[in-house]
Parts: C-alpha cells; sequence; structure tokens
C-alpha cells in the first residue's frame, strides 16, 4: 500500500481493513473487529480504541486495544513505530506503568502508515487546564509521577532491545545531539530566519551540560502524557519521541512552565524541591540545578521550533487545520520567553 | 505570523468548507458561515500586509546594521557587510515587498549573530562585545514589536476548554 495521507487514516473502512489484515497474520485467526473509536486528533499519531475476538486454540479471546498510527503528512513525519514498541515492550515490569504492546510495524503495507498495536489500559488523561484534585490525589499522582520517571531512569536498557536506539550518544555529547536535532529541525522547516532564535541556539551551544548518565528519555513527560485511574497512574504514554540521553532532559521538560498554567507546582502536582528531592532518592542521581534550567531552556525552544514546522505544514498545503497557524503566530511570545528563561540561569 | 496571505485564506475557506460547515446543523449558523466563505473569498485577492508596522522594523532593522559598520569599520575579518541591495526601501512599496525586505535583513541580521558566536580569534573581545550589545538590543525590541501586535492566545479554548463540560478521553 502507498503512503495514506491523515484524510486516509481517518477513513473507517480504511483502518478496519488493515485491522483484519494485521490480526490475521498475527494471531493467525479471523478476528471480530468491534466499534472503532478515535481518540481526540492531535497534531501527530492518530489513536483509535476499538474490541476484538477470535477464537484460539485455547478457546475463545476476547481484548480491548488501541491502535496508534503515524501519519505520513504529519507535523514530525516520518514517523517510526519501533523505537517505541522496543521500549515499551522492554521497559514494563520495570517500574514504569506501561501498556502492553503487542504488534507493531514501520512498513505501509497495512495501513500506508506505520502503526503499533497495545492494551486499551483504564484511566483518564488528566490535563494542565481545569482539573479539581483535593490535596490527597494530587500528592499521590505527583509522587508516581516523580517515581515512575526515576524508574524509567534508572532502568538498565543496556542487554536489551533498547540498545538499538544507540546512536553513539555519551555523557558528553547528549545535550549537543539534541541541540543538533533541534535545530536541524528548525532548519527544515523555517519560512525566514529569526535573530533572537539564533541567538538562543549560539547559547544552547554555549551551555551544553555533562551528562551524569545516559538514560532512556521519555521525551514528552508531562502532565496530559498519563492515565490515571482516581489517585493511581495506570500508564505512561506517548512515547514517540523515545531516545537515549541525559535523564535532566525530561526533568527540564516536566518543568516548563506551559505545564502548569498559574501554579508553582510542576505538571501542577509536585513541588519542584520535592520532585527533586524523591527523584534523588530513588535514582542516586544528584539533580543539577543549571542541566534542569538548560533543558529547560532546550524544551521552550522545542516549543518555537514545533511552531515553526506548524507554519510550513499548513504553507505547503499538508493540512488546512487552522490550530496550526494558530498556534504558530504565538511563536514571537516563545521567543520573549526564551529570553527571560536564559537571564534566570542559576 | 509566517505563513502567506493567500495561503491562510485557503486554508480558512477550505476548513470553514470541509471541516466546519459539514457539523453545523443550525441552518442559520450554515449561512452565516457560507457568508463568511464568500466574504473570504472577496477579500483575498484585494489583501495586502499592512505597511505601518513593517516600515518600523525595516528601520530598526537599518538602524542595527548600520551601526554594526560603524563599530566593524577597520576590523579585519569582521561581520558581513550589509548587502547594497538592502540599503534602501523597495520601489513600489508593498506589504509584500517589505515583508521580503524585512525577512533578507533579518537574514543579515542572523549571519551577523553567526558572526559573533564564532568571532575570528584576530578580533578584540571588546570589539565583538560592541557589536553583540547591538544585535541584543535589536532582537530585544524586535520580539517585543511582533508581542505587542498579538492578541491573547486562545490555546484553551483551541484545547477544547470551551468552559462546557468535556470529557479528557485518551487511549
Amino acid at each position: 500500500m502507498s503512503l495514506a495521507s491523515t484524510a486516509g487514516l481517518l477513513d473507517e473502512n480504511h483502518v478496519r481493513a488493515g485491522l483484519q489484515r494485521v490480526l490475521r497474520q498475527h494471531i493467525g485467526a479471523e478476528a471480530k473487529i468491534g466499534a472503532l473509536k478515535r481518540f481526540p486528533v492531535g497534531y501527530s499519531w492518530l489513536t483509535y480504541g476499538f474490541d476484538a475476538s477470535w477464537d484460539s486454540g485455547s478457546g475463545p479471546q476476547r481484548r480491548e486495544l488501541i491502535l496508534r498510527l503515524g501519519p505520513p503528512d504529519g507535523l514530525f513525519a516520518p514517523y517510526l513505530a519501533a523505537p517505541q514498541f522496543i521500549t515499551l515492550q522492554a521497559v514494563r515490569n520495570s517500574g514504569v506503568p506501561v501498556p502492553e504492546v503487542h504488534w507493531y510495524s514501520d512498513s505501509h503495507e497495512a495501513f500506508g502508515a506505520p502503526w503499533f498495536i497495545c492494551e486499551k489500559v483504564s484511566g483518564r488523561a488528566p490535563v494542565m487546564w481545569g482539573e479539581s484534585f483535593d490535596d490527597e490525589t494530587r500528592a499521590a499522582l505527583g509522587e508516581q509521577l516523580a517515581d515512575a520517571l526515576a524508574a524509567l531512569h534508572r532502568f538498565e536498557w543496556r542487554g536489551t532491545a533498547i540498545e538499538t536506539l544507540d546512536d553513539g550518544v555519551t555523557v558528553n555529547n547528549a545535550a549537543r545531539a539534541q541541540v543538533d536535532y533541534w535545530e536541524q529541525a528548525m532548519r527544515r522547516w523555517e519560512l525566514r530566519r529569526l535573530p533572537m532564535a539564533e541567538a538562543v541556539l549560539g547559547w544552547l551551544r554555549q551551555h551544553c551540560p555533562v551528562a551524569p548518565r545516559i538514560s532512556v528519555v521519555h521525551g514528552d513527560y508531562r502532565i496530559g502524557n498519563f492515565l490515571a485511574e482516581g489517585a493511581r497512574i495506570t500508564a505512561i504514554l506517548d512515547w514517540e519521541l523515545v531516545h537515549l540521553g541525559d535523564p535532566h532532559e525530561d526533568l527540564g521538560w516536566m518543568c516548563q512552565r506551559t505545564f502548569r498554567p498559574g501554579t508553582p507546582l510542576i505538571c501542577t502536582l509536585i513541588r519542584r524541591e520535592d520532585l527533586y528531592a524523591r527523584y534523588q532518592s530513588l535514582t542516586g542521581i544528584t539533580v543539577s540545578p543549571r542541566a534542569v534550567h538548560f533543558y529547560e531552556v532546550l524544551g521552550l525552544f522545542k516549543f518555537y521550533v514545533i511552531d515553526v514546522g506548524a507554519e510550513r505544514c499548513f504553507e505547503e498545503g499538508r493540512h488546512n487545520d487552522l490550530r496550526l497557524p494558530s498556534m504558530s503566530a504565538q511563536a514571537p511570545r516563545l521567543l520573549l520567553q526564551l529570553e527571560k528563561l536564559i537571564a534566570e540561569a542559576p | 505570523m509566517n505563513n502567506s496571505l493567500d495561503r491562510l485564506f485557503a486554508g480558512i475557506i477550505a476548513s470553514l468548507g470541509s471541516e466546519i460547515i459539514p457539523r453545523l446543523e443550525d441552518e442559520f449558523a450554515r449561512g452565516q458561515a457560507y457568508a463568511a466563505i464568500d466574504l473570504l473569498n472577496n477579500l483575498r485577492p484585494r489583501i495586502d500586509w499592512a505597511v505601518g508596522p513593517l516600515t518600523v522594523q525595516i528601520a530598526a532593522q537599518l538602524a542595527a546594521a548600520r551601526r554594526i559598520e560603524e563599530l566593524a569599520q577597520g576590523v579585519q575579518q569582521g561581520p558581513p557587510a550589509l548587502p547594497p541591495a538592502l540599503a534602501a526601501a523597495p520601489d513600489p512599496v508593498s506589504g509584500e515587498s517589505l515583508r521580503q525586505m524585512r525577512d533578507q535583513l533579518d537574514e543579515h541580521l542572523c549571519r551577523v549573530i553567526e558572526w559573533h558566536n564564532q568571532p575570528p580569534e584576530n578580533v578584540s573581545a571588546a570589539q565583538v562585545a560592541a557589536i553583540r550589545a547591538v544585535t541584543a538590543q535589536y532582537m530585544q525590541e524586535q520580539v517585543r514589536r511582533e508581542v505587542s501586535l498579538l492578541p491573547k492566545p486562545l490555546f484553551g479554548e483551541i484545547a477544547g476548554n470551551t468552559g462546557t463540560a468535556k470529557p479528557s478521553a485518551k487511549n
């Protein structure tokens, strides 16, 4: 099958036909697929929930499953399913709550896009606006968010399939590799160059920290990207930016002001000092405020680059989604925030 | 705001026609949406970027570029020189031609920033610092000028937080 557009991946018949095909291939039987439920559309991977039932040698089977698809015309295309699938499989039972993954492919044969299928996990994704947690729930979720991150960062990935993600990252080049990655993305997408963005890049290049160790980095670890049932986190989601790098990167990302509107609580859940203390005691990593600040700056710069990507995506007519130019029009605000954040360097 | 005007018009019209109108059940609301498309189609060939803010921006760019040239006089391996074609406003003046000039002047100032981020060894630290101060002041003012043109963002509403109850479903 050739590449599918996002519109194609939103066509239920297309998705259903692909599901029939991959389930037949992997379970060796015809599966009955229930109603497809499409979860709210983001800017990148698409998510469908569905029930599948089939007869196996050991009797009738029924599963509640999730299909994720990486649209070839998405904001960050081309996407790969392998890094997230491999990571989810490897870290399961390591203290990081993740869905059980079943199958994946980076070929476009079944859906016209990379895909993977995992078990549906119960819970809902709290967001940074309008949640009204009681103090006990808030504290419990904040602690679990810290604990799951600590478990991920102390996970011994060497000797597991995650080694295939190792592209030569070291404690000395981890930060620089990320700066280079996001600079290349900006160069690919920018419609015009802006002096402030160049100055921020210069600052980032001059302030790269040395990592305390190389860990599995989630890449988008924050409120909005986990499921919770009451006061219990049931799964950490959205692993599409997973890579090996400096564990401070996830800390810097989750500490972004964007994820705590109107509150000093990190991700609206936990005080910064409590997060650091808990994380340090669980990982043995001494948190460097300078390194966290560097990755907060890099994180804000990523938001800017994402805006630049949205602008390009819209300009090329890959999407008529008006959220893209609306979001990117605010890019100067991010540059102003970057200037102020750099001035706050510890 | 860096998307082209024509693409913005095309995208808004397409989104109204293919995403919004098919989901509107109220007949009056559908009529209003079609009228909005009609007006956008009428405006599309008649609209250009406002000249005023672009003229202010270009004046600031030229002031910074000329100050840098003064500071760089006599400096061996100094920063890139201002291309002569960028020394005067385009003729005839239009929003689109001013935008092109603005972008080229920013490109020039970005090259100056690259130069002072990795200055040649023979240039004194004081000379680099003087030029760095000019670019720093310019870009601080530029960002503030751009932000002054921005309305308050509606990210919460765009994300669906419109004051009505909503499920927060994911996975």
